[in-house]
């Protein structure tokens, strides 16, 4: 009996996957990571979504109501032009004696009131002094938070239905010496109880005893912030809420009704309180912050988008040479009758094949790439509530079909051109050459298409062309991309002329291996091109990347030494916990000999036509501290009494002018009338809008706090440094910060966003990469007769792997060279959008781009190896002997 | 006349036990300098395998062969590869130019891979001898069989090698060329000094050669001073009858 099959090209089909294991990695190793990015930035989500709705389910647990002071709607008021936040305004409250009232309602159970604010925990370390000539122990100041997570404060609640919180050690807080602390920070920070520990609300820090550890919903602590919980009364001292609370939870009788309940509080106070339910409210609130992390969904999913993008690059790359390998193959199934559309579904169904395991593979390790960016964020200091790792059915199946699509896709072209083969080429030896003509319809078609996306993009940046229904940088990003999608349409073409330039200089280092390797990358122009293009579209984002932060970086360095002409500045550390530094800092400061001038600016919240307004005040020597512009008027003028500064663009805004009258309502002064004597510009963010002097005014010393503190010193070296540290470590909501540090602290920011978007799109270079060993090791297969007759005529293994890394390095500086250039290019064109909202700096790092470059170049000669290796071992006598 | 080459009791056997088969089994000769020999025989006879031995491109199964009383079997892979680098000279059936190079970068190649200027006295002669001197610049696939061959046999001595190894190098000319081709080893030999071991089925191809050593099953069958052409058919025929 023969064997006989009923479906002879899938059997076909099947043998060529088992056989050649190592031909599916190939092909569908990008398959994998771009699957895999997918999956993990579902899981990652996903994750955190679910972890959001436990965080928060845990915030309302075993509460029906929960009553909220009405807020005055006027927040809006305090963001202005230039998007700085408020300052600092007075939240509405609800009153102690509203608790007892609300108690006293029918269907109620138990209320109780819950002050929340911000608190930090502080660590004072004792560090190394920067000289040896001061006599106090030099100490730093810690402030202990998880990761971004905010740190809060709040009161700790008493009633027997209060679920939120779960003691695991210790005891509740009594009195106010005593704190308890959440799971997470104890664990992060070994605290246990008995410990003491320094909390800083408000503006002064003060030392508590831990007498307890409290879990949160079974996560430690909510979203990983950290939590500091008083005995309400002194909840109510610290954080600034007196005789009130911030709201007050409700639980009903089991027999009553709900909304009857929640009228009758709401009554309590018309228009004055809020009374939601508990639960939706949850819900509400959890859906919030879903939508906000949405927005970190979008940019996995952009990473995961790219990394397919470059993946299909490379598996329609590797399918068209697999083909070309099997061209033998596939015409003897021509010659004994198999039929183009039976070729073309051959191929196919290898392909579907390829991309179910891929995509298989690829869901795994998404799974274990997720575990990986936790763990990375974590270590970063990224804190996202804690929580188990889900995968939903539904990111599966999306990772799978998308990853099934994209592969099939891409085999489509390939497929079709092996389809095509002619039964006779499995006797002739066939030649590869690309025909000359479709190059250069390529680059006629490629430049075209280049031509219009570089004159849409001049045309938007130069305002003579204006594309409806776009944003200004969409706009430019359409531009981008069209120049993208025409660069790339030409790499093949001018592979060539890229290489040649190469050819004498690779000549005469290496000599004729260097030769060897140029006119093999010029034989397959289609290959090299798409091989590198793949590289070209990681180097593009990251030149674009780097491109931005380094004159970000820059606009910041020579805005700070422009602007802040002060020896030191002193801010508050943590704006939340503390809007500002307590006032005795200055007084400290101006006292000292080594201080020789200084200026504090503090503001108060005042009535202007009804709404509250931030009036600031500062010193006289804040001019000669910091950069303002003269606009109209004069210093002198603004010195004297019953005079008023307005900010240029608060002037011009409300069309003020000098010698207008503004009328103010002070808080226990009652209405005051001022003459604006002096417009300016204040080049810093500015803490306010409207100025009085400071020393003329007694109404500022009722505020507690100046909002930051500008000085000079006579000789900046480091005794004073360390007698300037020791004063401020006293105050530890305060921070001081010299010129240097303020750049250093810009910097660090951008850095730190610069490191994650480096992170992601590393994963495109990687699959680049592949791309790359693909494609060498297919270029060292083609070749075999090649590297063996050089062989045989006496090259050393050596030299021949030298040859494979030689031509490894043409195709990575090929790509990268694209990619960068680009990259900068689209980098210039985004900040020469951005000229209106005030970027002008455009500066290209070249040690960074270098450093980019030589590490494509690198990754290009590693991704080489094992082809390298494979082609010096090939045997001589199978290379050169023939049939 | 020197020996060159020496082979003592080499024997070469493909697979293992029940499955080998002896290629070549206890050859013992010796090949001369200035001399052109040709080995002939039968498909199977091992006259491939012989000169992929003699060349180190295969490994003995055991004996030896001494190259100026040097042993093959002794050096290691990088040894081997400057000795065919340096002292032999490569012409094969066919694939025998790399495509993208010119002629005349295929022809100095060993030495641009020793990274040694070649001779340029000698290259200029060789060139000359071969008659190829009007095609340097063109690339392989813009050549005829017959000059690639030449440009090959060119490669061949371009590096002065003590000895070139000939694979078949007609095989794949029609008979105007490969005349041609034969005509220009032969002058190699006699007016360049230059030592040729052969390969060739092909009677007419081996009457070229001073000595024709004829295989069959793995040993020598016969061994024969300038023999003519006649005279070598009738040996095969020979060979092949019985």
């Amino acid at each position: 009996m023969f064997g006989y099959t009923k479906r002879p090209l899938f059997l076909i089909a099947w043998k060529n996957l088992k056989t050649y294991p190592v031909r599916i990695l190939l092909t569908t190793s990008s398959i994998i990571l771009g699957v895999a990015v997918i999956i993990a930035s579902s899981i990652f989500s996903e994750s955190n979504k679910s972890a959001f709705d436990n965080l928060f389910s845990g915030i309302y647990e075993g509460i029906d109501l929960v009553a909220n002071p009405v807020q005055e709607d006027f927040a809006n008021d305090f963001s202005d032009s230039r998007g700085q936040g408020p300052i600092s305004f007075e939240l509405k409250k609800i009153p102690d004696k509203r608790i007892q009232e609300i108690k006293d309602l029918p269907g109620v159970k138990d209320a109780w009131g819950e002050v929340f604010g911000f608190a930090q925990f502080i660590k004072i370390v004792p560090r190394d002094c920067r000289s040896h000539t001061y006599e106090r122990e030099c100490t730093e100041t810690i402030f202990i938070s998880n990761g971004f997570a905010p740190t809060f404060g709040g009161s700790w609640d008493t009633s027997p239905y209060a679920k939120q919180w779960e003691l695991i050690d210790g005891k509740a807080p009594e009195n106010n010496k005593e704190v308890v602390m959440d799971k997470t920070t104890a664990e992060n920070n070994d605290y246990s109880v008995g410990d003491r520990v320094t909390v800083l609300a408000g503006s002064t820090p003060a030392s508590f005893s831990i007498v307890g550890i409290a879990d949160f919903a079974n996560v430690g602590s909510p979203g990983g912030a950290t939590f500091a919980l008083f005995e309400l009364k002194t909840a109510q001292t610290l954080l600034d809420s007196k005789g009130q609370v911030d709201l007050v939870n409700i639980v009903i009788e089991n027999n009553a009704d709900i909304e009857t309940v929640r009228t009758l509080i709401e009554n309590l106070d018309k228009g004055g309180l809020d009374v939601i339910n508990a639960q939706e409210a949850a819900a509400e609130q959890a859906d919030g912050i879903k939508q906000g992390l949405n927005f970190f969904n979008t940019i996995l999913n952009v990473f995961a988008g790219i990394a397919l993008f470059v993946g299909a690059f490379i598996i329609q790359n590797t399918f068209r040479i697999l083909l070309l390998q099997r061209t033998k193959e596939l015409s003897l199934l021509r010659a004994l009758g198999t039929s183009k559309k039976q070729i073309y579904r051959l191929v196919l169904s290898e392909s579907i094949f390829m991309s179910l395991i891929g995509s298989g593979i690829g869901i795994g390790l998404g799974i274990g790439l997720a575990v990986v960016v936790k763990e990375g964020l974590k270590y970063f200091e990224f804190g996202l509530p804690d929580g188990p790792l889900v995968l939903t059915t539904e990111a599966a199946i999306t990772g799978a079909i998308v990853g099934i699509t994209v592969t099939i896709l891409s085999s489509l072209l390939p497929a079709r051109k092996a389809s095509q083969v002619s039964p006779m080429e499995a006797i002739r030896e066939s030649t590869l050459t690309p025909k000359l003509k479709s190059l250069i319809k390529r680059l006629i078609f490629g430049s075209a298409v280049t031509t219009l996306g570089f004159a849409l993009l001049f045309g938007v940046l130069y305002d003579f062309l204006d594309l409806p229904s776009l944003s200004g940088l969409q706009q430019v990003g359409f531009g981008a991309g069209v120049i993208f999608i025409g660069i790339s349409i030409i790499t093949p073409s001018i592979t060539k002329p890229f290489v040649f330039l190469f050819d004498k200089l690779y000549e005469i280092v290496f000599g004729i291996l260097g030769k060897l390797a140029t006119e093999n990358s010029k034989r397959t122009p289609r290959r090299t091109a798409s091989t590198a293009s793949a590289l070209m579209i990681g180097l593009t984002l990251i030149s674009l990347a780097n491109v931005i932060t380094t004159s970000f970086k820059a606009q910041a360095e020579s805005v700070v030494g422009e602007v802040v002409k002060a020896d030191y500045q002193v801010s508050a550390a943590q704006v939340f916990v503390s809007p500002g530094i307590p006032t005795g800092l200055a007084d400290e400061l101006i006292e000292l000999e080594e201080v020789t001038e200084l200026s504090r600016s503090r503001a108060t919240i005042v009535g202007y036509e009804e709404r509250p307004l931030i009036l600031g005040a500062v010193d006289e020597a804040i001019f000669d501290l910091i950069k303002t512009e003269n606009v109209s008027g004069s210093k002198e003028e603004f010195a004297k009494p019953n005079s008023m500064g307005v900010l240029k663009q608060k002037a011009e805004r409300d069309n003020i002018n000098i010698g207008d009258e503004i009328t103010l309502t002070i808080p226990e002064e009652g209405e005051m009338t001022f003459t604006i004597a002096y417009i300016f510009d204040w080049t810093t963010p500015p803490p306010a809008e409207f100025f009085l002097l400071l020393e003329n005014y007694t109404f500022f010393s009722n505020e507690s706090l100046d909002t930051e503190i500008y000085f000079n010193v006579k000789d900046k070296n480091e005794a004073t440094q360390d007698k300037l540290d020791a004063i401020v470590s006293d105050y530890p909501g305060a921070k001081l910060r010299d010129q240097d540090g303020l750049v250093e602290e810009a910097n660090n920011q951008i850095q730190q966003l610069l490191n994650v978007i480096y992170g992601f799109l590393s994963i495109s270079v990687f699959v680049a990469l592949f791309g790359i060993t693909n494609t060498l090791s297919l270029s060292v297969y083609e070749r075999t007769r090649e590297i063996g007759l050089m062989r045989a005529i006496g090259t050393y293994r050596k030299q021949v792997r030298r040859m494979i890394f030689v031509e490894s390095s043409i195709i990575s500086i090929f790509g990268a060279f694209l990619g960068t250039g680009l990259g900068i290019f689209f980098a210039w064109s985004l900040i020469k959008a951005l000229e209106d909202e005030g970027f002008s700096n455009f500066t290209v790092s070249v040690s960074q781009t270098f450093t980019w470059i030589g590490i494509a170049v690198i990754s290009g000669v590693i991704a080489a190896i094992l082809p390298a290796i494979k082609a010096s071992r090939q045997n001589i006598l199978e290379a050169i002997s023939y049939e | 006349m020197n020996k060159l080459i020496e082979t003592i009791d080499l024997t070469k056997i493909y697979g293992e036990k029940e499955t080998s088969v002896t290629a070549l089994s206890s050859i013992n000769t010796g090949f001369n300098e200035n001399q052109f020999t040709a080995i002939m025989g039968p498909s199977g006879s091992g006259k491939s395998t012989l000169l992929h031995c003699l060349a180190g491109l295969d490994k003995v199964t055991s004996g030896s062969i001494l190259i100026n009383g040097v042993d093959l079997a002794s050096l290691n892979d990088k040894e081997l590869t400057k000795m065919r680098r340096d002292s032999f000279g490569f012409v094969f059936q066919a694939f025998n130019l790399i495509p993208t190079l010119t002629a005349e970068e295929n022809i100095t190649l060993p030495s641009s891979i020793a990274g040694r200027k070649p001779e340029e006295e000698w290259v200029k002669q060789v060139i000359e001898t071969m008659d190829i001197g009007d095609r340097l610049k063109h690339r392989p696939n813009e050549l005829s069989g017959g000059q690639q061959q030449r440009v090959a046999a060119a490669r061949a001595m371009a590096s002065k090698p003590e000895v070139i190894f000939a694979d078949e190098p007609s095989g794949n000319l029609d008979s105007k060329s490969s005349k041609e081709l034969l005509v220009f080893m032969k002058s190699i030999v006699e007016e360049l000094n230059q030592t040729i071991v052969m390969v060739t089925h092909d009677p007419y191809a081996a009457s070229f050669a001073e000595r024709v050593i004829m295989l069959k099953d793995g040993e020598i069958a016969n061994d024969l001073d300038n023999p003519t052409q006649e005279e070598i058919v009738s040996q095969v025929t020979s060979l092949t009858e019985i």
